[in-house]
């Protein structure tokens, strides 16, 4: 066994390695500070975003470096920071903390980085820089803590941050706006505002956090810590859920917060209209960073949920459960929004409808890997593998397409894409950008996108998901798809709309971030072979995986030498040529079709209003409860009319009765006060004895 | 001089200074401040001689009188209370009493009313408390007749006849009590034992009539409104405030000794029929009493903009919490000492915030019957409107004033024989934040401003009962033992 499974005391103190989050919270206190007493020069906050998240980053990096060399770091304050609750503030790196903190300060470096340019001389510029820098922080202390009530307060920092974020541009104009405007379907109105969008963000995903929450009393309940290590010393409360029939339910409680986080189905709706929000917060929160803490939660919980599993047949039974239902929402979100994205029309939604697929297919390799209990190590090490590879590519080709979306919506004046085409033409390395980025999201060899998400769908083989597996194969012929449909009409097929923009290339400030992570993307999948070896040891050095490093680097080379791998990339390649064929030799004109054919609107409609799932929403459960608020409304007024008409003309008649008893007459006042003490000389004389 | 000598020294002091005031004034000095001084003075020793007394009984009960006296922690907090409230109302009546012909008498009375409270609050001996009742009683009356209008010698006539009678009942209750103890302890008188049950059944009723009066208890009650509401306002606050104090302390050790309670072991402290049996029937008897008080008290006072009448009725309502109290000390004195003990704080807690609270609102009154002619008050003095604020969340019961304590010591104590009478005190709270609050709201309004000069002496009035009852907020806990 690793001592990465053993360590339940810290080996060393809170510092240096809390600088990791520190530092980026630092920053923002500051700038707030900074902002109350009158700065308000743009460039103090930038700036200054910018260096605490780099010197954040610089600690994370050397943080990774020592866990990869030396083993785990658990840092801890010398004293309890709620003593009834026994938490103390501490930072867990082992893997899985170390390198997630990697991947989120060095590209929320790079992000920023271009933001100094893509908000300058916007109005909320202050604003923006301290909840980025918050964010960052935020996001650093979730996928460090060591305990579940530093977590959450790290996820619920990022919950407010995306939030202020989303609904930057509360104002509320047209042009910051999400979807058609006008649009409505079912009778609900398809396009959303900033601030409208804020609320949806932060309402989803509360949803999602009582679960956590819950299951996080639960756990404390039955264990008597919050301690995430400590969870996974001691799983003898796995076995007395299971005991009582209720493991299943609970671990699924516990993970809403995950699947809303992550926007899985049926949490998803968040995520499409947050697309509000400046592209470099879409870029950072809404594809790289934050969508992934619940993906994160799950590679952090999986494996200590598998340790379980070694107790028996009640426990893996019910576990598998569990895993098979995680599984197939995974499945399920990554096919429903890749077909989404195939007919959308916005830039950035088209991303963002990518960005939960992707999410889908993490959630589906941790979770069916998790499925093989009966191989649970093994399956902690296959989960952990799929899930962190993907997360870590996709971080990387989604900020440089959020990044590239960012330029491009600014070039053409308008989030969609009617209005941009031939911009390959002006802007060559944009457009290379573009391409490569694309190609890992297509999952094209040798690109990292390629590796990664092979692996996930290894899982699901292996854990003999025949239906998650087919849908995640089919999701990618589909991703291809709207994928490469995306790269034709904006870089190379002319606008369909006429358009005013003046097309040219980025700043360096902002190309630069874009065009690293894009490079960075080819790289990863070029080096795959030496950059994975570093992964895997970082995976077998994760609490709870309890593999040896050559188990775990071996499950890399399995997945990319199958026969169904071949099978997915021919379905790929298919994917892409009728794509290429339709739009550039056929040029076929969707438009008519869609105005000729009811079935291809219907399927159109249907798709582009995004399965119809958001007006459900509002007309089932928005709709019922504002039914119901009708009811309480109505009931409301009954109990004010009573409260302030019925009860004070009740209070002043009783009242005035009361002192109309009061004449003012001295024998009155003598005869009403012998008669009630002869009455209570009667009463005691006849009680008594 | 040791301790215990201090005590009566300081009390000695206290009377022989009332009595310097009529010496003054009947050598023509009658409108001089030196009268007012030496009242001030009179006060002071006796506020010191009852500090020194709280301080003396944390430890335990001290005697006085071989016997005939015993004060306890209970009292002895009663009794700073109740001088305290005497000089609120005294920094309240300013000088104005000193135009009135009767000035000596509210100067020199108001010490020796003091003196009566410390007989009648500790009195241990039915004689002595037919003393001391008559010497407050009669102080009171005369103080309800002091100020030189028809309104007021109008109340005091009301006042002396229903009080006369009273009286007749507390003479009942003497008579009862010597049957008692005759066929009890020297066996000359052949009662059965039935009858003798019956007796002592009468005379308990007969006290709680007395003493129902006094304190103003439904349904002996019926003088209040029309006392406190005709009465001169400063008066009002000495009989609402101070002597109203004294009569709650001697029905408290009256109803704890008659339900089977002992005072620190005191061997010479035993009251004739204190059986369990009684201890229930009277804890029953001032239940009912204290939700009817609480009801009528309350419902009275809720849609009235009189701000006498809605003292005087509110004032009902008070008495009623402290009754819901009393009845918790009945039931469980001699069963359960550590509730009996909280029934008893509770009492004399609840009773001290009611009189630093009342008596400088009384005193208000005296510049402004109607509450809405105080709306504004902020605006134009916000010192005594703040105070006034304070006063009145005392009065509902809100930390972190002394009124929270006494209402959070009721309901712990009464808890503990019948929730019933602990919903039915939070509902007459509930009801009574109807009017203390739109008051205090009316008061502290700031969009309009309040004609009403409030004079320097009721503002420094209102400002030290607001800052003694913060003050005592946070030391009654302590005192108590209950922090």
């Amino acid at each position: 066994m690793f001592a990465a499974s053993a360590m339940v005391n810290p080996n060393s103190g809170l510092m240096p390695w809390a600088l990791i989050w520190g530092i980026p919270y630092l920053g923002a206190a500051i700038l707030a500070i900074l902002f109350f007493v009158g700065v308000r020069n743009e460039k103090i906050y930038s700036w200054g975003a910018v260096t605490s998240i780099g010197l954040g980053a610089l600690v994370a990096v050397y943080a990774l470096y020592k866990v990869l060399k030396e083993g785990p770091i658990y840092g801890a304050s010398n004293t309890n920071w709620v003593p009834w609750l026994n938490i103390k503030i501490g930072v867990y790196l082992d893997g899985l903390g170390a390198i997630m903190a990697v991947i989120v300060s060095v590209l929320s470096f790079l992000i920023a980085v271009y933001s100094v340019e893509y908000m300058r001389g916007d109005w909320g510029v202050q604003r923006y820089f301290f909840f980025f820098t918050f964010f960052v922080a935020s996001m650093l202390l979730l996928v460090t803590a060591d305990n579940l009530v530093l977590m959450f307060i790290g996820w619920e920092g990022t919950g407010l941050a995306s939030y202020a974020l989303i609904g930057h541009w509360y104002t509320d104009e047209e042009e910051y706006w999400v979807g058609v405007p006008g649009r409505k379907a079912l009778g609900v109105p398809m396009y959303f505002e900033p601030s409208h969008s804020g609320v949806r963000a932060l309402m989803f995903t509360r949803i999602g956090d009582i679960g956590l929450l819950i299951g996080m009393s639960a756990i404390y309940l039955l264990t008597h810590t919050f301690s995430i290590p400590l969870l996974a010393a001691n799983t003898h409360w796995i076995v007395e859920l299971a005991t009582k029939g209720s493991l299943t339910a609970l671990l699924i409680v516990f993970s809403m917060g995950a699947l809303a986080k992550s926007a899985q189905f049926p949490f998803q709706e968040w995520l499409v209209t947050a697309m509000t929000g400046p592209t470099p917060v879409s870029a950072l929160i809404h594809a790289a960073t934050m969508v992934k803490a619940g993906v994160y939660f799950m590679l952090r919980m999986a494996p200590i949920f598998l340790l379980g599993a070694a107790a028996g047949h009640v426990v893996a039974a019910q576990l598998q459960s569990y895993f098979y239902i995680m599984a197939g929402l995974g499945a399920i979100t990554a096919f429903m929004m890749a077909t989404m994205a195939l007919v959308s029309n916005e830039l950035k939604l088209i991303l963002a409808y990518s960005t939960a697929s992707q999410l889908g297919y993490m959630f589906l390799g941790v979770a069916a890997a998790g499925y093989i209990v009966s191989k649970a190590n093994e399956a902690a090490a296959l989960g952990v593998a799929a899930g962190l590879s993907h997360l870590m590519s996709h971080a990387i080709f989604k900020a440089a397409l959020f990044l590239i979306a960012g330029w491009l919506i600014h070039v053409a004046h308008s989030r969609f894409i009617d209005h941009m085409g031939n911009y390959a033409k002006y802007m060559k390395l944009t457009a290379l950008s573009m391409w490569l980025a694309g190609l890992s999201l297509m999952a094209i060899p040798p690109l990292s996108g390629f590796f990664s998400k092979e692996l996930t769908l290894k899982s699901a083989e292996e854990a003999g998901l025949v239906w998650d597996w087919a849908l995640g194969a089919l999701t990618a012929g589909l991703t291809a798809a709207y994928t490469l449909r995306m790269i034709l009409r904006v870089m190379h097929l002319p606008p369909k709309k006429e358009t005013h923009g003046h097309p040219h290339e980025a700043p360096p400030l902002m190309l630069i971030p874009y065009l690293l992570l894009s490079l960075t993307a080819l790289a990863l999948g070029l080096a795959w072979v030496w950059v994975y070896p570093g992964l895997a040891k970082g995976i077998s050095e994760t609490l709870a995986v309890q593999v040896p490093l050559d188990e775990v680097k071996q499950a890399f080379t399995i997945a990319v030498t199958s026969a169904k791998t071949l099978g997915t990339l021919a379905w790929v390649g298919v994917s892409l040529a009728i794509v290429w064929y339709l739009y550039v030799p056929a040029k076929i004109d969707f438009d008519r079709i869609l105005e000729r054919s009811t079935i291809a609107r219907a399927v159109h409609d249907f798709l582009f209003d995004r399965w119809y799932i958001n007006s459900l929403i509002y007309i089932f459960i928005v709709g019922g409860f504002a039914g119901l608020s009708l009811i309480l409304a109505g009931f409301n007024n009954i109990l004010d009319i009573a409260y302030h008409m019925a009860l004070p003309a009740l209070f002043v008649l009783a009242a005035a009765g009361i002192r109309s008893l009061h004449r003012g007459k001295t024998d009155y006042y003598l005869m009403l006060y012998l008669y009630f003490a002869a009455l209570v000389l009667l009463y005691l004389y006849i009680a008594w004895g | 001089m040791n301790g215990m000598d201090s005590v009566l020294a300081l009390n000695y002091l206290s009377v022989a200074l009332a009595l310097l005031i009529a010496v003054v004034a009947a050598l023509g000095k009658r409108t001089s401040n030196i009268i007012r001084v030496l009242a001030w003075l009179s006060i002071l020793s006796f506020a010191v001689a009852s500090g020194i007394l709280l301080l003396k009984t944390i430890d335990g009960p001290v005697e006085y009188y071989n016997g005939l006296i015993v004060h306890d922690k209970f009292t002895a907090f009663l009794l700073l209370g109740i001088s305290l409230t005497g000089a609120l109302a005294l920094i309240g009546a300013g000088k104005d009493p000193l135009i009135w012909e009767s000035s000596p008498g509210y100067y020199s009375l108001l010490p020796l009313v003091l003196f009566g409270s410390f007989i009648i609050t500790g009195v241990t001996d039915t004689l002595t408390l037919i003393a001391a009742w008559l010497l407050v009683s009669v102080i009171n009356y005369v103080f309800i007749a002091l100020p030189p209008d028809k309104e007021s010698r109008g109340a005091a006539v009301r006042y002396i006849m229903i009080g006369a009678v009273a009286t007749l009942f507390l003479l009942v209750w003497l008579t009862g009590n010597s049957v008692v103890a005759s066929a009890q302890g020297l066996q000359g008188l052949q009662i059965s034992p039935l009858t003798l049950d019956k007796i002592s059944g009468l005379t308990i009723a007969a006290f709680i009539a007395a003493l129902g009066f006094k304190i103003g208890v439904v349904p002996f009650h019926w003088w209040v409104p029309s006392v406190y509401g005709k009465a001169e306002g400063r008066v009002v606050a000495l009989v609402a405030g101070v002597t109203k104090l004294a009569f709650i302390g001697v029905l408290a050790r009256v109803v704890y000794l008659a339900s089977g309670g002992s005072l620190g072991g005191l061997t010479l402290v035993k009251y004739p029929f204190a059986t369990p049996a009684a201890a229930k029937n009277i804890a029953l008897v001032l239940g009912v009493l204290a939700v009817a008080s609480m009801f009528y008290g309350n419902i009275a006072a809720v849609a009235t903009r009189d701000m006498k009448i809605m003292l005087s009725y509110s004032a009902i309502a008070q008495v009623g919490y402290i009754l819901a109290a009393l009845s918790a000390v009945a039931y469980f004195a001699g069963s359960n000492e550590k509730l009996a003990y909280y029934a008893m704080a509770a009492v004399a807690v609840q009773a001290v915030a009611y009189g630093l609270a009342k008596a400088p609102l009384f005193t208000l009154t005296g510049v402004a019957e109607r509450i809405e002619r105080l709306k504004g008050l902020m605006s134009r003095d916000s010192i005594s409107a703040v105070s006034v604020g304070i006063l009145l969340m005392s009065l509902l019961g809100l930390p972190p004033m002394l009124g929270f304590w006494g209402k959070i010591l009721m309901f712990y104590a009464v808890a503990g024989f019948s929730i019933i009478l602990v919903i039915i005190s939070f509902i007459n709270t509930t009801i009574s934040a109807a009017f203390y609050i739109r008051m205090a709201r009316d008061i502290m309004a700031t969009d309009v401003e309040t004609d009403v000069v409030v004079p320097g002496d009721m503002r420094l009035s209102l400002l030290t009962g607001a800052l003694l009852i913060v003050f005592f907020g946070f030391i009654a806990p302590i005192v108590f033992s209950i922090a």
